[in-house]
């Protein structure tokens, strides 16, 4: 017995040890937070100041305490520049979102049917944007949509069309491309809720006398609203966001929030605005992200009731 | 019906790797001009893209940030995932919360933040600045990779070990690193190839001269339209992307890990 | 379904739809695989009308298939399926108007009890007042009233099996399927739901098909019991019938515990047989001829039949003489372990207000009438299955 003394005094020891100091461990995450507290709280902070401030020319400080104004506002709502802007935005993400839940739900539900290698090639084609830059998608799209391009040299072929296909029907270009590049998303959300529901209940609804359509809408739809939601905020935010795409793809013919953005900072240097317009897509992100959730909660009565 | 569905999924996943496999032949055209079919085959264009040096000097700047992006992510993450699952830290929610809510802005609002602060205190069209920036958006994934990785460790083990004699130090080396390695790996390929894929950011920090591979993409494409030669990198993107992917999956079973069965 | 079979069941078929005009159900030759493996082995069942049917068997014997196949959620690898007198075969489950208890209950977490059980009820035209009135009475049924607006996450699971009992009643079907609904619940509940679900099929009348594993459940609740082995029906009879004459040696044992001897048989006179096994002989009333002289036997005994004799002065037909291993008690009854040379033996008494319990080393001898030893069939020798 003695023999083993040292042993359980040294095993005691570390496991005391972890338990003691939590300021130790406070300490093993400190540099993170100190990272994450200067690099990104304040200078948020500093954004919403700068976009209550009077417009001053990019570089200069604005002090924290100094003049607080409007002005950024009231240009942007005052010019219907700006408010065309903020539809666009709107559009182009509900678009965004209405095509990316059209096609992911099925290819969620689909995932759920299938195994084997058929279930592996969906997922890697579906996931594959991902990882591959967004500048090859762009391009890769380019090519597709051009005039001469692809899918001009095809319908011309079948006798569909003459002449140039216009512009790339800039709108719905980017729509498609936005969609492309969130549909990894919304795959991945939506089959991760569907595969929550339990095979069971899908049966029984049919064993009391449901078809596919009344299965679908009274059961199966409600059980993924979670999911759904989750999709449409996290579609929605990324969309709307977006710089790259609408810049690439329609050469800024369709104006959405940041592409101004953009333009106010790195060529009109005017960075006052530039921090007002990001405040009006936060707001724009947060509002949907809440109202949303609340709405969906309430139409499911999300609030009283668990799964089981 | 289930017919019909079948044929909209297999022609969706057609749509899905079309873009990406469109630049090979187009960029494999011994023409000039980007055209499809392409006009007759070459690898001229590929030889071209190696021999741009401003291009391959963006290439290694890319790698060279998306891999200190990556080892400082890791490095502070590791520490930091350690102490949310085994310290009794108050508020870990709140620090959890904080640590991810990088990405949880619009990144065209972060950049514009980060811009407008780094012209404050020196560090605007710095390699520096973007690094920090791309820790910003990165370690929020490897932070929850590295933390699912720990909070699967046995503690049985590790008491076995040290019931056994073994220091602090031994444990951690023989009994906790092995099991953390497939998510070291993993975190730090997923902060790895979200820096080296990074645009936005990259677009507003970086300095005139210093730029990454796709920012460079991104002005060839905006000022002179598409050429082979954009479309032979955007080939050997699509490569990187395919490769990292497969490696996630080795690893850490990204295909189930992302859809959360786990 | 292959060519001779389809002809045969078109004879057949005139036969079945006038029977299962009586009754609900009718299983016919019922063929499943799953990749290459015999699930289901020409199964056939044909249900009376308002009894109560229990498919007991083991894990993997293929009872929760049986129930898959009727309900319509797989499709046979050949044989037929007659609901209501009408070859339900191609029939989607919508269609089939059966009730369901599924062993998760599957209850639908995002509607209220009163919703869940209105749920079959969309397509019967009803009034709003009627569904009500329907809703309150199967709530009364099975003894939950006024937990309509409860959502099932607020219910014990108790109340949430009485519920997914009350669903599937509502629309009366001709057909209840049960498939081990009592499985999820703790042993205390079980008792009292196997009471219940025996009073509410008493009151309702309605042709009932339960899946259990649980020996207890089937003897409790059922009209008929069904035993089912690897695919096949080994025998069916009412639970006295099943518990005192078993078949085969896993009937036997499957329900209740039981001795089992092997042995050879040594002689036969006047429907007396001695069957002599490597410890002891048996001494068995034989009156159907059903040992040969010289064959192997499989006797089963239950404890319950055999005494324990302390004094060497009683006799009967079979007197063996065994020494105490171990004596369990276990309140209600005292189990008795017992060896005969190498053979165990088990024996279960009451206790007595007067005696003590014997004692484990004590030599004693072991008595029962040549009437209790049951002549069993060896599992693989029985009949390519029983018709149910």
């Amino acid at each position: 017995m003695s023999d083993l003394s040292p042993a359980i005094d040294q095993a005691a020891t570390p496991i005391q040890e972890l338990r003691a100091r939590p300021t130790q461990w406070g300490a093993l995450v400190a540099p993170m937070l100190v990272l994450v507290f200067i690099f990104f709280v304040i200078p948020i902070l500093y954004l919403l100041r700068m976009s209550f401030a009077e417009q001053a020319f990019a570089k200069s400080v604005v002090p924290i305490f100094g003049v607080y104004s409007l002005e950024n506002f009231a240009e942007i709502f005052g010019d219907i520049f700006f408010l065309d802007m903020i539809v666009n935005s709107l559009i182009v993400g509900t678009g965004t979102v209405v095509a990316t839940l059209l096609i992911s739900y099925p290819i969620a539900y689909y995932l759920t049917l299938t195994r084997g290698w058929e279930r592996t090639l969906i997922l890697v084609a579906c996931l594959l944007p991902l990882f591959v830059n967004i500048i090859v998608a762009v391009l890769g799209w380019y090519i597709l949509l051009l005039p001469f391009g692809v899918i001009q040299n095809m319908l011309s072929a079948l006798g569909l069309i003459d002449g140039p296909l216009g512009a790339l029907k800039s709108f719905w270009a980017l729509i498609t491309v936005l969609t492309y590049e969130h549909i990894p998303f919304a795959v991945l959300i939506l089959a991760a809720s569907l595969q929550n529901i339990s095979p069971d209940k899908i049966n029984m609804a049919r064993v009391l006398g449901s078809g596919v359509y009344r299965t679908f809408l009274t059961i199966v739809l409600p059980l993924t609203m979670p999911g759904v939601v989750a999709t449409v905020i996290l579609v929605f935010a990324l969309s709307i966001s977006s710089y790259l795409v609408p810049a690439l793809i329609t050469g800024q013919q369709v104006m959405v929030l940041p592409i101004a953005i953009f333009s106010y900072t790195s060529y009109l240097l005017n960075w006052t605005l530039a921090a007002a317009i990001s405040l009006i897509l936060l707001v724009i992100v947060a509002g949907i992200t809440f109202g949303l959730t609340i709405l969906a909660n309430r139409l499911t009565r999300r609030g009283e009731w668990e799964i089981v | 019906m289930l017919l019909a569905l079948r044929l909209f999924i297999y022609l969706i996943v057609i749509i899905m790797l079309l873009p990406i496999m469109m630049s090979l032949p187009m960029a494999l055209t011994a023409g000039s001009y980007v055209t499809f079919p392409p006009d007759g085959l070459s690898l001229k264009w590929f030889i071209r893209m190696s021999q741009d040096l401003i291009l391959m000097e963006t290439i290694g700047r890319s790698f060279v940030l998306a891999l200190f992006a990556a080892l400082l992510g890791v490095i502070l993450s590791v520490p930091s995932a350690f102490a949310i699952e085994r310290g009794r830290l108050a508020g870990r929610t709140a620090i959890e919360t904080l640590i991810t809510s990088p990405r949880m802005i619009p990144q065209i609002v972060l950049v514009l933040a980060l811009l407008i602060f780094y012209e404050f205190i020196g560090l605007a069209e710095t390699f520096a600045g973007l690094v920090i920036a791309h820790l910003l958006i990165t370690v929020p994934l490897s932070f929850r990779t590295l933390h699912v990785g720990i909070s699967s460790l046995d503690r049985r083990l590790e008491w076995s070990s040290a019931i056994l004699g073994a220091s602090r130090a031994r444990t951690f080396h023989k009994i906790i690193v092995p099991h953390l390695k497939t998510f070291l790996i993993a975190a730090f390929t997923f902060a790895f190839i979200i820096s080296f894929n990074n645009v936005t950011m990259a677009l507003f920090l970086s300095a005139v001269g210093e730029r990454t591979l796709p920012v460079e993409m991104f002005n060839r494409m905006y000022v002179g339209g598409m050429t082979p030669v954009l479309l032979a990198i955007a080939f050997v993107l699509a490569v990187v992307g395919a490769v990292t992917f497969i490696v996630l999956d080795r690893t850490i079973g990204v295909l189930k890990y992302l859809s959360g069965h786990n | 379904m292959l060519a001779h079979e389809a002809l045969d069941s078109q004879a057949g078929l005139e036969t079945a739809e006038t029977t299962s005009r009586r009754s609900g159900l009718h299983l016919h030759g019922l063929k499943k695989l799953f990749k290459e493996q015999v699930v289901l082995d020409n199964l056939n069942i044909e249900m009376a009308r308002g009894e109560l049917l229990t498919l007991l068997g083991p894990s993997g014997c293929g009872k929760s298939t049986t129930l898959n196949l009727i309900a319509g959620f797989i499709q046979p690898d050949a044989g037929r399926i007659i609901l209501h007198g009408k070859l339900a075969n191609q029939l989607p489950p919508q269609k089939r108007r059966l009730g369901m208890v599924f062993q998760s209950w599957a209850l639908f977490p995002h509607m209220t009890v009163f919703e869940n059980i209105a749920y079959g009820l969309h397509n019967r035209k009803l009034s709003n007042y009627e569904i009500a009135g329907r809703i309150e009475e199967m709530l009364r049924l099975v003894r939950l009233p006024g937990t309509g607006e409860k959502f099932p996450s607020q219910l014990s699971g108790g109340m949430q099996q009485r519920v997914a009992l009350a669903r599937a009643l509502v629309t009366e079907p001709e057909l209840l399927l049960l498939d081990e609904p009592l499985s999820n619940l703790d042993a205390a509940l079980r008792k009292e739901m196997e009471v219940e679900l025996k009073r509410i099929h008493n009151q309702l009348k309605i042709t009932t098909l339960l899946v259990t594993h649980s020996q207890e459940e089937a003897l409790v609740m059922s009209n008929r019991v069904a035993v089912m082995q690897n695919g096949r029906i080994t025998q069916v009879a009412t639970p006295l019938e099943i518990y005192n004459q078993p078949k085969t040696r896993f009937v036997c044992t499957f329900l209740g515990d039981a001795n089992i001897f092997e042995g050879v048989v040594e002689s036969k006179d006047k429907g007396v047989t001695v069957v002599r096994t490597n410890n002891f002989s048996v001494m068995v009333a034989d009156d159907n001829d059903r040992l040969q002289t010289g064959g192997r036997a499989i006797l089963g005994l239950r404890p319950e039949n055999i005494e324990i004799d302390t004094t060497d002065a009683r006799t009967a037909d079979n007197a063996i003489p065994a020494v105490i291993t171990d004596v369990i008690f276990k309140g209600s009854n005292i189990t008795y372990y017992l060896r005969a040379g190498e053979q165990v033996i088990l024996v279960l008494t009451l206790p007595s207000m007067s005696e003590s319990p014997h004692s484990e080393g004590q030599q004693v001898r072991l008595l029962f009438p040549k009437s209790s030893p049951l002549i069993l069939e060896d599992d693989e020798e029985s009949d390519e299955g029983e018709d149910v």
